[in-house]
């Protein structure tokens, strides 16, 4: 499945089933492009089972707010709608897929 | 395999890419985290020679990285973690969890925040606690943020913020912190060990800058600060070399983290040709 940017309007139903990970970030943040490679090159290429969602903290601050996010990158893990896990700071792939095993 | 690896993106590893490119060593720059390192977050620049007229950090940088560019060397945006230069072949284990071989490497690693260990910190880290302005600034603004750190970055980051809208409140020293506290998501406040709480939405950590050497784990000698030993940039691993703030104990300056750079690629490729030398 593709990587897409979702706004906080779209954000319940993007997420509403199967596993999502979701990826807020901004331009002006510089390891969050790092993030952004991680999920682009190493997990969505060989993992097209995931949901792969970015949200732009600049145009979305509702969303960024609901889950509390006041540092970036920031990661949500949810499964079926629930969140499971939340990652502060670049998180690298294997640390990724592990949050994800315990839950799938 | 690569000729050379140059860890980090500060004005040492620049000025090595730039050295290391123009001597045919066809360089690669692993960016790191925080691209551009340290000077990224200085605004007024008065003594780095060449410039006469103040100029920011960030400046300065973006012109050694179109410098770097010109001569040829490549940038890869990831994070090295783990280092194995045990064999000829040095290896680097990386953030993207991909494993780079060079037959050389110069650690240009710089120095960071280190953080406070105080109560708290661990539980509103992300969570109004923040060591990256750059990345979090934003968050705060029309809020009230703390500073926890002392010295001239002080100055910088309480004008940064302002120009973001924040409301900086205080900036204390982490010896007058004894908690950070707040509710179940969210730091509200910082308590003191004398005086009031500090009610506050956010704290940024502008502590004692440490050499960026973890990664390394034992495998070039550092000393007792954790600084990188070096001999004219050699480490204690032939082949491997050092350049800048991460070897520098005393004078961290912009100016010798460049020469130094300069003079790591000059010494690598010394050793690479001296390796090839031998082949022949």
């Amino acid at each position: 499945m593709a990587i897409r940017d979702i706004t906080t309007a779209e954000f319940e139903a993007a997420v509403a089933t199967g596993v999502s990970l979701v990826d807020f970030w901004a331009t002006w943040c510089g390891p969050c492009k790092m993030q952004g490679a991680i999920l682009e090159t190493k997990l969505a290429p060989e993992h097209p089972e995931l949901n792969i969602l970015k949200v732009d903290v600049d145009s979305n601050p509702e969303l960024a707010a609901q889950f509390g996010v006041q540092s970036i990158p920031t990661l949500l893990v949810i499964r079926d709608g629930k969140l499971v896990k939340q990652f502060v700071g670049v998180t690298p792939p294997d640390e990724i897929l592990a949050a994800i095993g315990t839950v799938g | 395999m690569e000729k050379l690896i140059i860890i980090g993106s500060g004005p040492a590893g620049l000025s090595a890419g730039i050295y290391a490119a123009r001597g045919g060593l066809q360089p690669v720059i692993l960016e790191g985290l925080e691209s551009g390192g340290q000077l990224m977050q200085t605004q007024h620049v008065a003594n780095y020679p060449g410039f006469p007229e103040s100029v920011s950090g960030s400046q300065i940088i973006a012109a050694m990285r179109a410098q770097a560019e010109k001569a040829g060397v490549r940038f890869v945006m990831d994070e090295v973690r783990g280092v194995d230069f045990s064999g000829p072949v040095k290896k680097l284990q990386t953030l993207m969890g991909d494993t780079l071989e060079a037959e050389a490497v110069i650690i240009a690693s710089g120095a960071g925040v280190t953080k406070t260990n105080l109560p708290g910190e661990a539980k509103y880290w992300g969570r109004g606690i923040s060591a990256c302005l750059t990345c979090d600034g934003a968050f705060y603004a029309k809020r009230r943020v703390a500073l926890v750190g002392e010295g001239p970055a002080t100055v910088g980051a309480t004008r940064y913020l302002a120009s973001l809208g924040a409301e900086v409140v205080a900036t204390v020293s982490p010896a007058e912190v004894a908690e950070f506290a707040g509710d179940a998501a969210h730091l509200t406040q910082i308590i003191r060990k004398e005086g009031v709480p500090l009610v506050v939405d956010g704290v940024f950590l502008l502590t004692a800058r440490k050499p960026q050497t973890a990664f390394l784990a034992g495998a070039v000698a550092l000393d007792a600060s954790g600084h990188v030993v070096v001999t004219e940039a050699r480490t204690s691993v032939a082949g491997v070399f050092a350049a800048g703030d991460c070897a520098r104990p005393r004078h961290k300056q912009a100016v010798i983290a460049a020469g130094d750079g300069a003079l790591a690629a000059l010494e690598a490729q010394r050793y690479i040709s001296s390796n090839k030398d031998k082949e022949d």
